[in-house]
């Protein structure tokens, strides 16, 4: 915003001062530091006069953001009379009045009037329109000795505070309601939905706290299995997965009885799927899945049960049975209950069609996803199977255009930073791969390096998979300096490789490389130690 | 019984929806054809009476003056009438209801709002007619009582499809409000935008009127914090529409992806 499209009333005088105009008077009164108790009556003055009164008496500035703004303040009229009212809402009383937003800064002397954020439709004005309302609330309750008003602005508050992500508020303003209402009709709701704040705001202590009052006060009502769910994912995220699989597993067999809803019962065997797969114990994975998809009323909570087939088709993958994983992903593709889960389906697809060697299939199955979701992260990972696809069926032009294009989309493509990160990684080592197929030695190395740099920029918080990629692309750089003839570089670049060899195959492969290297470079001894050091494993 | 008092007792059997006899608002002619031809007859009639009395020129002269006289004032009365003719009020004697004795107008007027809201429209109306008799029987003078009895009337005259009635128990609404302060027009201009779903000129309005509350006495805090409540209610509608609807806390709460790959 340029200093032109500014018009600024510049009014400097001492704080506790009286402007008087001559329908319009105000008087300040400085309260500490941070406000202003202002007394102001003003008979139909422009809304402009009044800024420039109040600030005159404040020792404030008023900025106004743009032209046009400046013109509605100097033509609309208020009526205004009010006493003892703090400088912040009459400002914004005053711009609210005629549609526009009013800020005090009382740190940089200011008194802004911008158009309402509320206006837009963007996350802004979102974000505006919720902590408005939550201000609004507590201007409306605030202060009231009615309980029930008490009890409106606890709860509204929170749901706001709950919708805009502030978790650790959010509990906080539930647990007063909780405290302060143990026996009102609301008690229950609240105590999932602090429940879950307590659950996103990593506060795990607090949940488990309330979750056990919960059970204590209304053991017997319907929202017992919802806030057992949560305290079961609450006891796997902190790691202590025996605790957590136990609940789930009391959980299930309760929605199995009929004692709790079949909802909660479903939502429990997903849960416990997920964790036995990411333990690696797919095979149970597998068999709990598939008897819940038996079990439970398919009429009832069809959403979920209509998942059940994608999640057995990952947990398939991970056994290596390829084939029986792309027929539960076939019949998942038609089963899916909504749009986002059947583009995962058909990528997922995609990915095994790919290891199964069938290129040319996986390429329609990227195409369908793209159908459904053209954009974001699902461009991203199709562009990405279409790249490998076409690398599969030795089209380097069109897969390195591929993976070029995104590369150079992903900050748009990926707005998570760490997934990003992750996926570019992957990607240059991807195009690494297809530089050295096509012998651009050089170009591949340089793809290679950009990976291991971006891995290592962040070397405070190298994971294991980071680790792993690092050493993954040292190994190709290797490969790529040997097909060179640069066979004491790349013995150099293989001796680089001490950590992050987490597969067999791929130590076995820089075994390999190094005595590929050594016999090359006239040392066929050496070659022999390395090549034998290999098989003696 | 004169004509007016018929009439009035006609729009009271078609137009109100009270079950008991004492009627409630009796519009003058605007809401009836019948009440008009009424008001019409009744002139023509005068007019003639007093010309035929006049003897000469100087007779009809002051009989013409008198005419006219009658005339404006019949004029000025429909003009600014909305009359709230009571017919019999019943000076004594318990009321025959069917609502308990012990219900207060405002719980009364309360009730008839629930009702309004779960769109019960003759249930909301049954009330809000017996809040008005409470009303007057008991409290005469309680001008909030009666703004909100006849703004509830009002819309369920609204929802009937009657907007005339509707227009006219809103203008005793704004006369009545007016005895409470200059800028209480503009609260119930808030409340109609708000009404109406336009919540940005609602929230102005809403404003403009928070600007004058010191003007307003004791009895117009309640509409400050009216208006306060309604701003909260504005924002937070306004954020519910933008972000698609606010979920149900309990399905908040729900795992919303399993075996994510992301991660």
């Amino acid at each position: 915003m340029s200093v032109v499209e500014r018009a600024i009333v510049v009014l400097l005088l001492a704080a506790s001062v009286t402007a008087q105009t001559q329908d319009l008077s105000v008087k300040a009164i400085q309260k500490g530091s941070q406000n202003f108790e202002i007394d102001i009556r003003s008979g139909s003055a422009t809304v402009a006069d009044c800024l420039a009164a109040i600030a005159s008496a404040c020792g404030l500035e008023v900025q106004v953001a743009k032209p046009e703004n400046a013109a509605i303040l100097s033509r609309e009229k208020v009526d205004v009379e009010l006493t003892g009212t703090s400088l912040e809402s009459l400002v914004e009383l005053l711009a609210m009045a005629i549609g526009l937003d009013g800020e005090v800064e009382l740190d940089r002397r200011l008194i802004v009037i911008a158009e309402s954020p509320a206006e837009g439709d963007d996350a802004a004005a979102l974000e505006h329109c919720r902590s408005d309302a939550i201000t609004a609330l507590i201007a409306a309750y605030g202060g009231s000795e009615d309980a029930q008003d008490e009890v409106e602005l606890l709860l509204r508050s929170a749901r706001l505070e709950l919708a805009g992500g502030e978790y650790s508020q959010a509990f906080d303003t539930y647990q007063d309601f909780l405290s302060n209402f143990k026996k009102h009709p609301a008690v229950p709701e609240a105590t999932v939905a602090a429940a879950h704040a307590a659950f996103e705001a990593d506060r795990h202590e607090d949940l488990q706290r309330i979750v056990q009052e919960f059970l204590g006060s209304y053991p017997d009502h319907p929202l017992v299995g919802r806030c057992q769910l949560i305290a079961a994912r609450s006891r796997l995220r902190t790691g202590d997965l025996g605790g957590g699989m136990g609940l789930l597993k009391g959980l299930i067999r309760q929605a199995r009885e009929r004692v709790l809803p079949q909802r909660d019962g479903m939502l429990a065997e997903l849960l416990l799927a997920e964790t036995l797969h990411e333990r690696g114990e797919d095979e149970a994975a597998i068999a709990g899945l598939a008897e819940a998809e038996i079990r439970y009323d398919r009429k009832l909570d069809q959403d979920l049960i209509r998942q059940i087939r994608f999640y057995m088709a990952i947990c398939r993958r991970a056994t290596g049975n390829l084939r029986d994983a792309l027929h539960d992903l076939e019949v998942a593709a038609f089963e899916v209950p909504n749009d986002a889960l059947r583009v995962r389906t058909l990528l997922l697809y995609a990915d095994l069609l790919l290891e199964s060697g069938n290129p040319l299939v996986a390429l329609t199955s990227t195409r369908s996803a793209l159908t459904l979701n053209p954009q974001g992260e699902t461009l991203f990972r199709a562009r990405r199977l279409a790249a490998r696809a076409y690398r599969r069926m030795q089209l380097e032009d069109e897969a390195s255009k591929e993976m070029l294009a995104l590369v150079l989309d992903a900050p748009k493509l990926l707005p998570d930073p760490e997934l990003r990160r992750r996926e570019l990684s992957q990607s240059l080592r991807e195009i690494g791969e297809i530089y050295l197929d096509k012998g651009l030695v050089h170009d591949a190395v340089a793809s290679f390096k950009a990976v291991i740099n971006a891995a290592e920029h962040h070397a405070d918080e190298l994971d294991p998979a980071r680790r792993e990629l690092v050493a993954e692309c040292r190994y190709l750089i290797a490969v790529a300096q040997a097909r060179a003839g640069r066979h004491r570089e790349a013995v150099e670049t293989l001796d680089s490789i001490t950590e992050g060899i987490s597969s067999e195959s791929l130590a076995h492969e820089i075994r390999r490389l190094k005595g590929d290297c050594y016999f090359e470079s006239g040392l066929p001894e050496a070659a022999m130690r390395v090549w034998k050091e290999g098989e003696g494993r | 019984m004169s004509e007016k008092e018929a009439n009035t007792i006609e729009e009271t059997k078609t137009e109100a929806p009270a079950p008991v006899a004492e009627p409630s608002v009796a519009p003058e002619a605007p809401a009836s054809g019948g009440a008009l031809a009424g008001v019409r007859l009744r002139l023509v009639a005068v007019g003639r009476l007093v010309t035929s009395r006049g003897r000469g020129h100087y007779g009809r002269l002051i009989a013409g003056l008198l005419f006219l006289v009658i005339c404006l004032g019949t004029a000025y009365q429909l003009r600014h009438g909305l009359v709230f003719d009571v017919v019999e009020k019943p000076t004594s004697g318990p009321a025959i209801s069917e609502f308990p004795s012990e219900l207060t107008a405002g719980e009364l007027v309360r009730m008839g709002q629930g009702a309004l809201e779960g769109q019960d429209v003759d249930t909301a109306a049954r009330f809000l007619e017996e809040a008005r008799i409470r009303a007057e029987r008991g409290q005469p003078d309680d001008i909030n009582l009666f703004v909100d009895v006849f703004e509830g009337l009002a819309r369920v005259a609204e929802i009937q499809g009657r907007p005339r009635v509707a227009e006219l128990y809103r203008d005793y609404v704004r006369r009545k409000q007016a005895e409470l302060g200059r800028s209480l027009p503009l609260f119930s201009a808030a409340e109609r935008d708000f009404h109406a779903g336009e919540l940005a000129a609602a929230r102005r309005n809403y404003a403009r009127f928070l600007l004058t509350q010191a003007a307003l006495g004791e009895a117009g805090s309640r509409y400050v914090q009216r208006a306060r409540r309604r701003l909260a209610e504005i924002w937070e509608m306004e954020f519910e529409r933008k972000s698609g609807g606010l979920a149900n806390v309990v399905d908040l709460a729900e795992p919303k992806e399993f075996f994510d790959e992301r991660r």
